[in-house]
């Protein structure tokens, strides 16, 4: 196993300008990938982009709403221009929003099925001609263990998650003969900046039966081992690194 | 540290010698880690275990059946004493006889569970220890694909597995506050030696959707991420690895 086992390869990451994907991003980047950095937020791709960049590492950024097939062919077609092939899409880019039953809006709802799921699967699709041809792609999908739980805190994220666990099973039997694996991560506390700042990661973290919760690169290994040639015969699959969170509340 | 490598770390691999457990004892050795083979066939494990010093810092055969724990702990002292510690426990050894309902008898049960269930509780019973002394530990414990599903030609063995499935949610909770992490990897159709020529290999294999069976260095690669100091989260978990045949 080298410590540049991506050398060569081109890691597409949605939502990577910053948190969990921008960890992604930059692990792919460390060993030995072009990190492509795709956000909502083309300024803020473009800086994250940058920092890789200004480390000596190979980065490129493309801005984009995942929510608009237009806009996903055009970063795909810009990105193959740009960095000539992509071998590894991770489908990081997720809203995380407050609802509850109760004063749930048809906008809330459908917001967040539109990024977290719609999002999601029309990426692949449109990328997976591309992996197709080449006869190898990786394909990681961030779910969460909300996916598996009660969630009213946030009833609309959890089931959207539930629907990509879905999504990720049905692109992984359409693509596994033709040498692309489709698989997830469900993480559980994460230590993001913008999680530091909510009142959940303490409350979460004290339920982590490891006693800790996860720094975001930590999360992006698991990421990284699914998108390897390392892994060869796992598909459909979605691999729950909680610290034991899962295992304690089931 | 996250280098996925095990350079100055001791692996106890379970019935080592041979099959899936011997490309975990290989692949392992090449990333760096002192291999303990643990077999009831130590003439076997010695060769094997000679052949992994090749590829790596050192390998040693102990005798250890994973039905007696008397004989397990007699094999932890004697690598404690030889090496001093143990990061890496890996439950591999298992026994598959076809026995429908019909045809299974009580010493045929009783067999699949002292050896595939038991043993991996008397095995991480024994070999935690250390670990939870040194604050490390990681312990990956091999179930299967049939643990999630009905089996007639195999009720006991699929049983016995799921029982695994559940230990190693158990263990997890117990171990989590000493930074062991325990997890299991379930793989589908795999071509060993034993089993590449098989009539269930050959007829399952069409309808895996990677149409092939794992090779078990596919299976290595699983068990040694979970193993190594790249997986600091995960734990209570069971990576399904059969080329996506579940899904149907």
């Amino acid at each position: 196993m080298s410590d540049k086992e991506f050398d060569g390869q081109v890691a597409v990451v949605t939502g990577a300008a910053g948190g969990i994907g921008f960890a992604i991003a930059k692990l792919f980047a460390e060993r030995g990938a072009t990190a492509s950095i795709w956000d909502v937020d083309s300024a803020a791709a473009d800086a994250a982009a940058k920092k890789l960049k200004d480390m000596g590492l190979k980065a490129h950024s493309q801005g984009l709403d995942v929510t608009d097939e237009e806009q996903i062919f055009a970063a795909r077609d810009a990105t193959l221009a740009d960095c000539g092939q992509i071998d590894i899409l991770v489908n990081n880019a997720g809203l995380y929003p407050e609802g509850t039953i109760q004063n749930m809006t048809r906008e809330a709802w459908d917001r967040v099925f539109a990024v977290n799921v719609t999002g999601p699967f029309f990426l692949m699709r449109a990328l997976m001609e591309h992996m197709k041809a080449r006869k190898f792609g990786r394909m990681v999908n961030i779910v969460t263990v909300d996916a598996y739980m009660a969630k009213q805190t946030k009833p609309h994220y959890a089931a959207s998650k539930a629907a990509l666990l879905s999504v990720m099973k049905t692109y992984a039997i359409e693509l596994a003969p033709h040498g692309i694996l489709v698989n997830g991560v469900s993480p559980g506390a994460v230590a993001t900046e913008r999680a530091k700042l909510s009142d959940w990661l303490e409350p979460h973290t004290k339920k982590t039966p490891v006693g800790y919760s996860a720094e975001p690169e930590q999360m992006a290994e698991y990421v990284l081992f699914l998108a390897s040639k390392r892994n060869m015969f796992m598909a459909g699959e979605c691999i729950i690194a909680s610290g034991g969170f899962y295992v304690a509340s089931a | 540290m996250s280098d996925g490598r095990f350079d100055g770390q001791v692996a106890v691999v379970t019935g080592g010698a041979q099959g899936i457990g011997l490309a975990i004892s290989r692949l392992l050795a090449e990333r760096g880690a002192t291999v303990c083979i643990l077999d009831l066939d130590e003439g076997l494990a010695g060769k094997t275990a000679k052949g992994l010093s090749e590829v790596g810092p050192e390998g040693r055969a102990y005798f250890g059946d994973v039905t007696d724990e008397a004989s397990l702990i007699a094999a932890r002292e004697k690598i404690l004493a030889d090496f001093g510690h143990v990061e890496v426990l890996v439950n591999n050894a298992g026994v598959y006889p076809h026995a429908t309902i019909r045809e299974l008898t009580v010493e045929i049960w009783n067999t699949m569970f002292d050896v595939n269930a038991k043993g991996v509780l008397l095995a991480t019973r024994v070999f935690m220890d250390p670990m939870i002394e040194k604050k490390y530990g990681r312990i990956v414990s091999m179930v299967t694909n049939d643990a999630y599903i009905a089996k007639p030609t195999t009720p006991a063995y699929a049983a016995s597995k799921a029982a695994v499935l559940s230990l190693i949610r158990t263990f997890a909770l117990e171990l989590a506050p000493h930074q062991v992490l325990c997890n299991g990897v379930s793989p589908g159709a795999v071509a060993t030696e034993k089993t590449k020529n098989a009539k269930w290999l050959v007829e399952k294999t069409p309808l895996i959707p990677l149409r092939r069976p794992a090779t078990p260095e596919d299976m290595a690669e699983y068990v040694a991420f979970l193993s190594s100091n790249r997986n600091r989260f995960m734990t209570g978990e069971t990576i399904v690895t059969n080329g996506g045949w579940s899904m149907f």
